[in-house]
């Protein structure tokens, strides 16, 4: 192919030497007194125009390999089930960033942080956020002086226990009610278990910041409210707007990464070797927890990327994928080790490793087939 | 180019893409391409979706050209959005990319939409999610209602006889619904046709409901004789002297396929052929247990006397889990 861009290259620079028919050199030489920078956007044009025309020779011919043919029909399939609820969650969470600016959300957990962390941990319940206004939030909240347990325990509950993750679960398993239970109580568990755990393991001086600078911060909140007497209806629809195509273009993004690399899984199969691993819970739970830290996949889809793993893995431990997944994960791990120590970090991952396998055992437990039993 | 052109094109770009997709799925679905590789909700609310991405990106495109710029600060007494500094969540050309994806992949997605069956497996009950083989107390469901209740009025049935020539029984029978009058059922999956001669008419309609209700409770069913038209389904592993009749569910699309059905015990020499599409018909019996090479199942419900006849496929080879 790429012979065959050089040659249409050489042909259009007959003046330019080509090595091998592969490299070109470019080069402004003056012909006639003429520059070549208009023969070179020409050929630049052509170049794309080939390289176009190739692509679509290419799509063409995948069109015809039906391996690709059913890889697409997957990919397209994760895509449309869960095109509602990232949707769903971009508009909802650009509404609520809207008319809960991020002030209030602070004011919220830190009036609230004496209540305990299951109260914090209920937060995404009424404050729903979308996962990328989460570091900022957390930020905020270690600015303002919430004890570092409770921003643990919010950050990995408000990405999965919101309503928007309850009604992609229940819409992803809609005869399977056990899943949603199983998320919400073991999510609720982990940012629970975990808090208590960072509290008893780090010290309170240690997670507080100057008292001073949490004032000047509240005080910076609240001068802003003081503002808010003749709100233009039209800016806020336009951000409003703009923040819902933006948040929904970047769930698409993450969600297809995610999708792309289950229609692969699911078009390779298992090899016969590892036909057991759908019916072994502790194996199958530790591959779905690992595949959800790693696949990073938006939270108001992953549930259809699971029901998509259930070709390979048994479905009660994909509860573990559905807790790990929004809440620690390759795109929240960097944001934790933000306001977290070396040590604290991996006591973190191995609580909510540990707690969402325990979950996956549980459901297992829970749901086990009275009329199917293993070989 | 400036940051006004860029904002521009790119509001442009991402409404033409947005269009671009709810035109592909109304043209798909005016089409017929879709029908089969996805269950009609799921077809249903990506549309839905598809039409809101309409206006808020012709928004965004209105906010462009009339002067909207991306680093706006927010006017006098409007709380700024403290996350970015109150500035707008920039969206550039690059994070459209994504959109362009799944668009470039659908056309391959609806050519040709046939499952591969190859790495399927047999799915004990009807693909409806709600079998409770095993219990002590099925669910009740307007399915089963109709079904007794038809079942009490007709004659009791033990074997088979009559077979119809071409399936559509051949007496006529009348729909009956949950309360027992015929044809007045809203729905035709709560519908369920009982033949004068007692044969309970499976058909695509209430299929996968049908089938979970005999799963549910096979000694119910024991010694009523069904009909349906299935294909042949076997697996290397299984007992020569078994296939199932089977059909594949749609629980949300082709990929998630379940192949569902009746196990069927023939005798292996005069078995129809693995894909084969047929009309059979028997008496419905329980096997204590059968092993399908990854699970053993146990009170299996099992067509016998059964006899068949190769039949056309059916324009609509798929059937859907109706409560859903």
């Amino acid at each position: 192919m790429w012979n065959s861009v050089a040659s249409i290259a050489c042909l259009i620079q007959s003046a330019t030497p080509c090595s091998n028919g592969v490299v070109i050199q470019r080069e402004h030489r003056h012909t006639n007194g003429m520059t070549t920078i208009g023969s070179n956007r020409l050929f630049t044009a052509l170049l794309m125009t080939a390289l176009a025309g190739i692509m679509v020779q290419m799509y063409r011919s995948f069109l015809l390999v039906p391996q690709f043919r059913v890889f697409a029909l997957r990919v397209v399939s994760l895509f449309l089930e869960a095109l509602p609820l990232l949707l769903a969650g971009a508009v909802v969470a650009a509404v609520a960033r809207e008319i809960l600016p991020s002030e209030r959300i602070v004011a919220f957990c830190r009036r609230r942080a004496r209540l305990g962390l299951p109260l914090v941990s209920l937060a995404g319940f009424l404050l729903p956020v979308d996962e990328h206004r989460l570091p900022d939030l957390m930020n905020r909240l270690e600015r303002q002086g919430l004890p570092v347990p409770h921003i643990a325990a919010a950050a990995l509950a408000i990405p999965l226990l919101n309503p928007v993750v309850i009604v992609s679960t229940s819409v992803a398993f809609p005869a399977q009610p056990q899943v949603l239970l199983a998320r919400i109580l073991g999510g609720m568990a982990v940012a629970v278990i975990t808090g208590a755990l960072l509290a008893a393991w780090i010290r309170p001086d240690a997670s507080r910041n100057d008292a001073s600078r949490n004032d000047a911060s509240l005080r910076d909140g609240s001068s802003s409210r003081h503002t808010e007497t003749t709100p233009r209806i039209r800016f806020r629809i336009d951000r409003t707007v703009q923040n819902t195509l933006a948040v929904f273009l970047s769930l698409v993004r993450y969600y297809l990464v995610a999708a792309v690399v289950v229609g692969l899984i699911q078009g390779i199969g298992l090899p016969a070797s590892l036909e057991a691993l759908r019916f072994a819970i502790v194996p199958g739970a530790i591959i779905a927890i690992g595949l959800g830290y790693l696949f990073s996949a938006p939270s108001a889809g992953d549930a259809f990327i699971a029901r998509g793993l259930m070709t390979v893995l048994p479905a009660p431990a994909l509860t573990g994928f559905l807790i790990v997944g929004p809440s620690l994960n390759l795109r929240t791990a960097p944001v934790f080790a933000r306001f977290l120590r070396t040590g604290h970090l991996v006591l973190l991952h191995l609580a909510v490793f540990a707690l969402a396998l325990a979950t996956a055992l549980a459901t297992a437990l829970a749901a086990a087939p009275a009329s199917a039993t293993l070989p | 180019m400036s940051a006004g052109t860029k904002r521009i094109l790119t509001a442009g770009i991402l409404t033409v893409l947005v269009i671009a997709w709810w035109l592909l799925l109304v043209t798909a679905g005016i089409h017929g391409s879709i029908r089969g590789l996805f269950h009609p909700r799921v077809y249903s609310r990506a549309l839905g979706a598809a039409v809101v991405l309409v206006p808020l990106a012709s928004w965004y495109l209105f906010s462009s050209l009339s002067g909207s710029p991306d680093g706006a600060a927010p006017p006098r007494g409007v709380t700024p959005d403290t996350t970015e500094g109150g500035k707008f969540s920039p969206i550039t050309a690059r994070k459209l990319l994504p959109l362009l994806i799944p668009l470039l992949l659908v056309p391959a997605a609806i050519r040709e939409p046939t499952g591969d069956r190859s790495s399927l497996d047999f799915t004990p009950g009807g693909g409806t999610g709600t079998t409770t083989t095993g219990s002590a107390t099925p669910p009740e469901s307007p399915l089963l209602l109709a079904v007794e209740r038809a079942l009490e009025d007709g004659p009791a049935l033990e074997g088979s006889d009559g077979a119809p020539e071409d399936g559509r029984s051949p007496d006529s029978p009348e729909p009956v619904s949950p309360a027992g009058e015929p044809g007045s059922a809203s729905s035709n999956a709560n519908e369920v046709h009982i033949a004068e001669t007692g044969t309970i008419l499976i058909e695509d309609e209430n299929y996968a409901r049908l089938v979970d209700l005999i799963w549910d409770d096979p000694r119910r069913f024991a010694g009523r004789t069904v009909e349906m038209v299935s294909f042949v389904f076997r697996r290397p592993r299984w007992p020569e002297t078994f296939f199932t009749a089977a059909r594949l569910s749609i629980w949300c699309c082709l990929v998630d396929a379940a192949v569902i059905g009746v196990l069927v015990e023939t005798d292996p020499r005069s078995a129809p052929r693995e894909e084969e599409w047929i009309r059979v018909r028997g008496t419905l019996g329980v096997l204590d247990s059968f092993d399908t090479g990854t699970i053993v199942m146990e009170r299996v419900p099992v067509l016998r006397d059964a006899s068949w006849e190769v039949v056309p496929k059916p324009d609509f080879e798929y059937v859907f889990p109706a409560d859903w």
